[in-house]
């Protein structure tokens, strides 16, 4: 809402002189001033309204709020009284007419009247201002008041008024359209015998309309339920500043005031016809509960330890006073208790004690009551869940990933991208069915999609090294209608990495130092996790990751998640430069300590002697695991084995060589020969278990 | 042998072993002297050969020149090696403007660092850290929390629908009302952030995802004054030691509800283009928690109160980072979060 300064002073006119201490003040009270705009006629002021009120559209709101600071009442402006009004009052058929009336005046033939300069350009600031006089006294009650009225030439009405439903389909030449636009059923409407002449609190129709010629006028004044002005805005797509004014909640004090301030307007301004007087008759409309008088007890001890000050009890009913509200009561010096009416303007808006202690809080100013930090005890120790998160963050960290966070949705066709299989489940996705933009339309059921997308654009701005990780959501679809929300730690790495080697060359990653940092992530929580191929046991992302490189991840036997080169198939659909891409996912609350059994096994005592190394080089062919071979070595071993470790690997050819350590634990009782048969005996074995699979010793 | 002659030898090597640069041959000289074969074990074998006064003075002079030629050659070790130092120093100059070699560190996001510091004050005040779903229901993002069907605030948040029921949550505190069902009238204290959504057209500074915090303390005598202690607290502990001021706002599910600002810290309070010119910078929005918000949850409202806050964690990360705008921090681009990891926070 834009106000004119100058006007607002006419109705406070005890307002600071200057306009920057004038929006101060407004906005302390809660009236955030958005903009403030000098001009020769006047400055502007920009507001910014607070949600649940209604009373503050207008020139008279405004000035009620500020006398509640300064403790200076607001008077009505003047109106004019009616004469009865002979005709019965229009019917109300509906629930959602809470209050109706019709005023009825003839305007001059002879002098069509002036709109005073001032108001002019009020009503221009927001766009209100028709060049029709009736129309804009209409809207200059709507601004000064806060009662929004809608006006009709009488003699283009046919029939008696109706407030009713209205029924679907039904159509209305609406003010701003040149169309008939056809109504939904259920919107309130009020109609003549020809259809329908506005709909109730948004805009009237062509038909009926003001023009130039209109002489005799109808003054409409209603209250309508907000709920039912609100779904009639929303389904026409038109918020007008009366459906504004009505969706807050209006004054049923005002419909009657209304009319007649628009008569008396029109009467000051010279366009009312000589003699003539105007009638007003009011409908009878459903009783509601909402519009009956209220009456709120304001405690006053409660209210000084609510602020954690000692209020003035006088001061407390002044202020409240001027803004509008009933105040009776015993306020004592010391306390005591008010009984506080709540007026017409604020039924919809304040219920209870705390709306009073709002009120209070505003009109003093939040910023004059002090502030107690209240005993807050020793601080929360983090859980086990956030403490596994940073844990995993530090690790990852440490390692050079960054975090990314990525949407929470993608699109169809940037999933498709993924190239999953026909029968992929990952194609069933928790679907939004409302999105304003395509690229929000689906949930996202995995992360590697979003993953390749920060690979590709970090790619394209030159970046020869990523590590990034994030941890989100995923969701899956479950059932016809049902969602799963899966808890994710994603991570992908791409290129080769300088530092640490630069003067080596770079070195790039591989599927084993991927490997270490998963380790080092478990280890991180007192986990520790195996790997098994996920060639042996496809999964639907596996899918899209390297079938020969490529594990799951499992911790006490079960699948927590998946790593592994992305397939070259998926990566060729980002034309990423890097050849391999390394990717991982788990859950990682899987990793929480509170979940797993507590590892309380105590800790053995260092060996005194040095371990007993020797090494053992085999061939071991493509589809041969180091980790069977170790297995069959640690379960055949003579000695007891501190362990056995890969420290080598040669490969050339058809050759892949690789070089066991073996560590023979020694309590110094151990000898060579010892030592020498054991390894006799482990590679007899290894030799014998696996040579049909062509494994030989080197 | 005589001790002449020894003498007159020990003279020779004296003046050779003081001209030696190389620690190989002062070992030569070391075993021809004082070797199990050298000169001086050899002389004092010698020793045995003389009599009387004769073989006092022999053996004298043998120890005399065993001592010189100990102390020359010492003194010579001492001199080759300082000289092998000063040559190693020399030749190990290296050129420290070429890159290190140990791995860098990657870094946290920047909201998350953010999220980190706040929930690390709030920590400190008890409020323990809790989360909920994304996906929520239309009863704890909106209904349970004072806003019915219909109600202008549903439109503020524009809401991605799931279906009838199921939508993504437009704000943290979805999770308040799931915690305050679960609580079955206990007092609760918590702090959540979170991904929260708005299906709303994407610019530089809006974003259909984005990062909120939300903190919430029900507990029986909470007042204004503590609502108002513990937001002053958030925000020197936040932004530093600067004037803070509270204005009056709406917000559905607390009454009296208040915006908190802070002094800007660029212009201290003269407005500049940061704080658009108004001195001021809005970080967080605040209430005491509405008494249906209670009662839904089977609090009495006239025994217990409670209050709620909450900010925008991304917006937060903007001004405190001195980012124009948003869309860039969720872009993953990995050189802004370099270049953003470690730099000091601006708190404007």
């Amino acid at each position: 809402m834009r106000v004119n300064l100058s006007l607002l002073r006419r109705y406070r006119p005890e307002m600071p002189a200057s306009a920057e201490d004038a929006c101060a003040l407004l906005e302390d009270l809660g009236i955030e001033v958005k903009r403030l705009q000098r001009s020769p006629d006047g400055d502007v002021a920009t507001l910014e309204l607070l949600a649940n009120r209604g009373d503050h559209h207008c020139y008279v709101g405004i000035a009620r709020e500020l006398g509640g600071r300064l403790e200076r009442p607001t008077p009505a402006p003047p109106s004019s009284e009616p004469a009865p009004e002979p005709s019965a009052a229009p019917a109300v058929e509906t629930a959602t007419c809470l209050a109706f009336g019709i005023g009825r005046c003839t305007l001059d033939d002879a002098n069509p009247g002036l709109l005073p300069e001032e108001w002019r350009d009020a009503l221009a600031l927001n766009d209100e201002h028709t060049g029709l006089l009736a129309v804009d006294a209409a809207n200059v009650v709507g601004r000064e008041i806060g009662q929004p009225l809608h006006v009709y030439d009488a003699d283009r009405v046919t029939g008696p008024l109706r407030v009713r439903l209205s029924d679907e389909g039904e159509p209305a030449d609406l003010l701003d359209s040149d169309e008939p636009v056809p109504l939904p059923a259920g919107l309130t409407v009020v109609a003549d015998d020809e259809g329908v002449v506005a709909v109730a609190g948004v805009m009237g129709t062509r038909r009926t309309a003001v023009t130039a010629t209109t002489r005799r006028l109808l003054v409409e004044s209603g209250l309508f339920d907000p709920v039912a002005v609100r779904r009639a805005a929303r389904a026409l797509r038109r918020q007008t500043a009366a459906a504004t004014r009505f969706e807050r909640g209006a004054d049923p004090g005002l419909v009657r005031a209304g009319a007649a301030r628009a008569v008396a307007l029109l009467g000051a301004w010279g366009a009312l016809a000589p003699g003539a007087a105007w009638t007003w008759s009011e409908s009878k409309c459903p009783t509601d509960s909402r519009l009956e008088p209220r009456e709120i007890t304001l405690d006053l001890g409660r209210l000084d330890t609510y602020y954690a000050t000692s209020f003035d009890p006088a001061a407390v009913e002044r202020r409240l006073t001027c803004l509008g509200f009933r105040v009776s009561g015993d306020a004592a010096p010391d306390g005591g208790r008010l009984r506080v009416g709540v007026p017409g303007h604020r039924l919809w808006d304040v219920f209870d004690l705390e709306c009073l202690y709002e009120e209070v809080g505003r009109v003093w100013g939040f910023d004059s009551f002090p502030a107690v930090l209240p005993e807050t005890g020793g601080g929360a120790a983090p859980t086990a869940r956030r403490r596994a998160q940073s844990a995993l963050e530090r690790v990852l960290v440490g390692y050079g990933f960054f975090e990314v966070m990525t949407d929470g949705f993608y699109s169809r066709s940037a999933h498709e991208r993924l190239g999953l299989s026909a029968g992929s489940p990952l194609h069933r996705h928790v679907e939004l069915r409302n999105a304003i933009d395509r690229n929000f339309s689906l949930l996202k059921n995995n992360a590697l999609l979003q993953a390749l997308d920060v690979a590709d654009y970090n790619q394209r701005h030159s970046l020869t090294c990523g590590k990034y990780f994030e941890f989100t959501h995923l969701f899956e679809a479950v059932g016809d209608d049902g969602h799963r929300e899966l808890p994710v730690l994603w991570g992908m790495l791409w290129g080769e990495e300088t530092y640490g080697a630069w003067q080596h060359g770079g070195t790039s990653f591989d599927f084993w130092y991927l490997k270490g940092v998963l380790e080092e992530m478990a280890h991180a929580c007192g986990a520790r996790v195996e790997l098994r191929r996920t060639a042996e046991q496809p999964s639907p992302v596996a899918e899209l990751l390297h079938p020969n490189r490529s594990a799951h991840l499992v911790l006490d036997g079960r699948e927590i998640g998946l790593c592994g080169e992305v397939h070259p198939a998926v990566t060729a659909n980002w034309k990423l430069r890097t050849e391999r891409v390394l990717y991982f996912e788990l859950d990682w609350t899987a990793l929480v300590a509170e979940g797993r059994p507590a590892d309380a096994a105590p800790v053995d005592d260092m060996p005194e002697h040095p371990l007993l190394r020797r090494d053992l080089a085999l061939h071991l062919p493509a589809g041969l695991t180091a980790g069977e071979v170790r297995e069959r070595i640690e379960a055949v071993s003579p000695l007891p084995l501190a362990w056995a470790h890969v420290t080598d690997l040669y490969e050339s050819g058809d050759v892949r060589a690789h070089t066991f350590e073996l560590a023979f634990e020694n309590d110094n009782t151990v000898t060579a020969e010892q030592v020498n048969a054991a390894m006799g005996a482990i590679t007899a074995h290894v030799l014998d278990r696996f040579r049909e699979r062509g494994v030989y010793q080197r | 042998m005589k001790v002449s002659e020894l003498e007159r030898m020990s003279r020779s090597a004296v003046s050779e072993i003081s001209e030696l640069s190389d620690a190989g041959k002062l070992e030569e000289y070391r075993v021809r002297w004082l070797g199990g074969k050298g000169l001086i074990r050899r002389a004092r074998a010698a020793i045995k050969e003389h009599q009387g006064p004769e073989r006092v003075e022999f053996a004298k002079g043998v120890n005399r020149v065993a001592e010189e030629i100990t102390e020359v050659l010492a003194r010579a070790a001492d001199r080759i090696e300082d000289e092998a130092t000063a040559r190693r120093i020399a030749e190990d100059w290296i050129d420290p403007s070429l890159p290190a070699t140990a791995p860098r560190r990657g870094a946290l996001h920047p909201v998350r660092v953010v999220e980190l510091r706040c929930v690390e004050i709030m920590g400190r005040l008890g409020f323990e850290q809790a989360e909920g779903p994304e996906v929520e229901t239309s009863y704890y993002n909106f209904d349970a929390l004072n806003i019915p069907r219909d109600h202008p605030a549903r439109d503020m948040q524009d809401t991605f629908w799931v279906d009838e029921q199921r939508l993504l949550r437009t704000h943290t505190t979805s999770v308040q009302a799931r915690l305050l069902a679960q609580a079955e009238g206990r007092p609760v204290k918590v702090v959540v952030a979170g991904r929260v959504y708005r299906n709303e057209a994407v610019d530089a500074t809006h974003l259909a995802m984005f990062h909120q915090l939300d903190g919430f303390w029900v507990d029986q005598g909470l007042t204004f004054a503590h609502l108002k202690g513990v937001a002053v607290h958030l925000a020197r502990e936040l932004y530093g030691d600067r004037r803070v001021r509270f204005k009056p706002k709406s917000y559905p599910y607390t009454e009296p509800s208040v915006g908190i600002d802070v002094e800007c810290g660029l212009c201290r309070g003269s407005g500049c283009a940061a704080c658009h010119e108004s001195g001021w910078v809005t970080i967080m929005g605040a209430g005491m928690i509405h008494r249906n918000v209670l009662k839904e949850f089977g609090y009495d409202p006239d025994r217990v109160s409670g209050f709620a806050f909450g900010w925008g964690l991304s917006r937060m990360t903007t001004q405190m980072y001195g980012l124009a705008k948003l869309r860039p921090v969720y872009r993953g681009d990995l050189r802004l979060l370099r270049a953003l990891d470690g730099r000091p926070a601006l708190c404007v």
